[in-house]
């Protein structure tokens, strides 16, 4: 079960359209491709995607799963949205009540375990072992946490892990964590003790989330066992850190998840038929990443062109995330830039971050000697005429 | 398209003149252009025509073909409406075995098209690249009641001889037929692309085929030409028999120029990606101290060093120092540190040694002494997977063969040699 409907504010233009899962990652994923390349490399064959916050862009990516070998008669991915019916409350009111509303299609396959996972977020694991950890101990709950500095007050759930790997503590979001050890919202339970603390949950609950309220529980009443993970790791929030690391990705080992052999859907990105990325005559390029369909002719640094990104002769970029179907046109700058999918960078135009990036919407458009400056933001679909300026904190009209 | 048209694609060829490129693979399956194989292009034109049934008929190492082709899927062929069936040789009535020529590949597959009942058939080969409607194709011929509408293409006097070549009079009647001759009769070259009415098709391969008659442009069609209703429909653009290594190298080059007329980004090629984990390569990473420029370069390469108009397939790697140049790489070849790779056709999987040096790009006489009349361009041709060593010189026109190891390379390579 795939918790994907979560609404997002750190990502800025990235996520005014879409869920944090379907966020562009890469080159030429969305975040959702890592756990759903996990899941299909782990032999999960039956998936639920739980979606509630802008689910469209996601539904058109991930589609019934097929890039992921999601067909055929024994492995299926579904979409699982809110709906109403008999009894059934209507918006999913927390990351529990998500799953209680869907225990008709755990039901269905009837499985021994249950995995709840987060989707968004970079890494790659083989959840092989850890269900077999969690078979051998008979554990109602395995968490999967890793050691990392959690800050203070954490960020993440924090658990303390005794003989075992037994979780003998666990807060949410503490002030003072009493361990390295985040919870990486990765959880496999046994389907019984999940169907019991969610029926218990829906009745006696406040916030209807699993980890502020049925995970704590079962912490103290259950078997819960952590597995610790050693494996790479990436946060992609806030847009900072997103485009830290399209930066990093750019440097020998700079990024812990490797970023091949990752299945993405390519049709839905009008992709499929792209050809390889165009380097003209006047293509001048270093230290970048450039997805298929790519037509370079001017000059582009540590920057990270996604599919189908025109940079015309005389354009300089650098530094900068350019999403599907950007264009520069010649003799504009772009620095310290995220530029979502389709805006068009007008001639000569300026759209140069420092301290701050800059970011633009998708379907933005820049019209000839525009100025961005840092901080600043130009919405999804606006259209900035010829020679404007925006400024820090200003957003386009 | 009120009129029901059914595709029939030769697919079969062994292109010998490709040599060791199509030794182990049928020339349609061969790559291209970095992503695609040479049968892309006719299945895309199929697909954008809205031909909804194609029957592509095999016979040379269909393996790798049938692999790309798999369900048809990928140019929508696949579904309730439509359907792309790879039809092998097969044994039945009468004994028929191989495909004897191009209408009897037809023939033996009559009842495929029996089954579909078409009102028209379209007869393509596999292993040329150029774009074209053949929904254009089909409204001439319905309006000039054809019983055969050939595809015709202006060429260059000097060229003529290389083609079938016919003579039309009035509004596109052919009216004379002239095989691959020396005589200069017409420059009007046939493209092997060929609507058929669907009961004159049947009649024709039914009339020629049990006599030993069985190629179209040898047999069937001179023959039809007193009888039936045959016109010409015009094309123009580019359009390239890629048969030859020297104009694979030339249509693999024009694939960098748009103003050649090959322009991948109009023309929207599909192809099916899922072949050898290509889905998963990640973008191109292009290193600090790389240089590229004129090239086309695939998912999953990595270049550290420069490459300059070439078409570089997926998972190719160009490690630090080292050239690539005028050249056309498939998947997955190293190029190690400081060598240089000029001129050259390098098949999947070879691995260059460091500061080796493939093809001198100033020789271009002295043609390959084995294969005189496949490589005297100046390029170099290494097969599928073979490895050099470090610090060798291979010469130009050079043809060096398939799963060699270093040991195979003691010595430098002098010009028009042959490793195999």
């Amino acid at each position: 079960m795939v918790l994907a409907g979560g609404q997002v504010d750190s990502m800025g233009v990235l996520t005014a359209h879409r869920s944090m899962a379907a966020v562009p990652v890469g080159g030429l994923f969305r975040v959702v491709d890592f756990l759903l390349t996990n899941l299909s490399e782990s032999g999960a064959r039956r998936v639920g995607i739980l979606s509630q916050y802008r689910p469209s862009s996601l539904m058109d990516h991930v589609g019934i799963g097929r890039p992921w070998d999601y067909n055929g008669r024994t492995r299926e991915l579904a979409f699982l949205p809110p709906f109403q019916g008999t009894g059934a409350l209507d918006w999913y009111r927390g990351t529990a009540d998500a799953v209680y509303q869907n225990l008709h299609y755990i039901e269905r396959y009837a499985p021994s375990e249950v995995m709840v996972l987060s989707g968004d977020h970079v890494y790659r694991m083989d959840y092989g072992p850890i269900i077999e950890g969690h078979r051998r101990r008979n554990a109602d709950l395995t968490m999967v946490f890793k050691r990392m500095d959690c800050g203070r007050p954490s960020r993440y759930g924090v658990g303390v892990l005794g003989d075992d790997n037994r979780v003998t503590d666990y807060q949410e979001k503490p002030d003072d964590p009493k361990s390295d050890l985040a919870s990486l919202t990765i959880y496999v339970f046994r389907t019984g003790a999940l169907l019991a603390r969610l029926a218990e949950n829906a009745t006696t609950g406040r916030t209807f989330h699993l980890y502020d309220e049925v995970i704590p529980r079962m912490v103290a009443e259950d078997r819960v066992f952590g597995h610790v993970f050693e494996g790479g790791w990436e946060y992609v929030r806030p847009l900072a850190a997103w485009h830290d690391l399209h930066m990093r990705l750019l440097e020998p080992d700079g990024v812990s998840v490797p970023m091949d052999h990752v299945r993405t859907q390519l049709e839905e990105q009008g992709l499929g038929d792209a050809q390889a990325a165009f380097f003209a005559p006047s293509a001048d390029v270093k230290r970048s990443r450039i997805a298929p369909g790519c037509h370079v002719a001017g000059r582009v640094r540590s920057s990270v062109l996604f599919g189908r990104v025109t940079v015309e002769k005389g354009a300089r970029v650098e530094d900068s995330v350019l999403l599907n179907g950007t264009v520069v046109r010649k003799g504009a700058r772009v620095s310290r830039a995220v530029v979502d999918k389709r805006g068009t960078i007008g001639e000569d135009a300026r759209l140069e971050g420092g301290d701050e990036l800059v970011s633009m919407g998708k379907f933005a458009r820049l019209g000839a000697g525009v100025r961005v400056n840092q901080g600043a933001v130009v919405a999804s679909r606006a259209d900035v005429p010829d020679g404007t300026t925006i400024d820090r904190g200003g957003t386009s009209p | 398209m009120s009129h029901r048209v059914v595709a029939m694609l030769l697919a079969g060829g062994k292109g010998s003149r490709l040599n060791l490129i199509a030794a182990k693979r049928a020339k349609p399956a061969v790559p291209f252009a970095g992503l695609f194989r040479i049968i892309d292009f006719t299945l895309t034109n199929v697909m954008q025509s809205g031909i909804r049934h194609v029957g592509v008929m095999t016979q040379y190492r269909p393996t790798s073909l049938m692999e790309h082709l798999g369900d048809g899927e990928s140019w929508d062929l696949s579904g309730r409406a439509s359907r792309l069936k790879v039809l092998p040789p097969h044994i039945g009535h009468g004994g028929s075995d191989w495909y004897k020529g191009t209408a009897d590949a037809v023939f033996q597959n009559l009842r495929f098209l029996d089954n579909l009942q078409p009102d028209h058939v379209l007869v393509l080969s596999g292993d040329h690249i150029y774009h074209m409607r053949y929904d254009e194709m089909l409204e001439q011929h319905v309006s000039t009641r054809a019983d055969l509408t050939m595809a015709a293409l202006e060429v260059p006097w000097e060229d003529t001889s290389r083609f079938g070549v016919m003579v039309t009079a009035g509004q596109g009647e052919v009216t004379r037929f002239v095989e691959k001759s020396p005589e200069r009769v017409s420059n009007l070259a046939n493209m092997g692309v060929y609507l058929f009415r669907y009961s004159t098709l049947v009649d024709e391969v039914r009339r020629h085929c049990p006599e030993g008659r069985y190629d179209f442009g040898a047999h069937v069609i001179p023959d039809m030409l007193e009888r039936r209703r045959v016109y010409a429909h015009r094309f123009q653009g580019y359009w390239r028999d890629v048969g030859t290594l020297d104009s694979y190298w030339a249509a693999n080059m024009d694939a960098l120029d748009s103003h050649s007329g090959l322009d991948l980004d109009r023309w929207r090629v599909r192809t099916n990606l899922e072949g050898r984990g290509q889905v998963f390569h990640p973008p191109v990473t292009i290193d600090g101290e790389a240089r590229v420029s004129n090239s086309l370069v695939s998912r999953g390469c990595r270049i550290q060093g420069t490459v300059k108009d070439s078409v570089l397939s997926p998972g190719v790697q160009v490690m630090p120092g080292a050239v690539v140049q005028g050249s056309v790489v498939m998947h997955d070849c190293v190029i190690g540190e400081g060598a240089r790779v000029q001129r050259a056709i390098l098949d999947k999987d070879v691995v260059v040694g460091n500061r080796t040096r493939l093809c001198r790009p100033d020789v271009t006489d002295g043609a390959n002494v084995d294969f005189p009349s496949h490589l005297s361009g100046g390029i170099t041709v290494v097969g599928k997977g073979t490895r050099f060593p470090a610090g060798r010189t291979i010469g130009a026109n050079v043809l060096v063969g398939t799963g060699l190891d270093e040991e195979a390379f003691p010595t430098d390579v002098p010009d028009g040699q042959s490793v195999v």
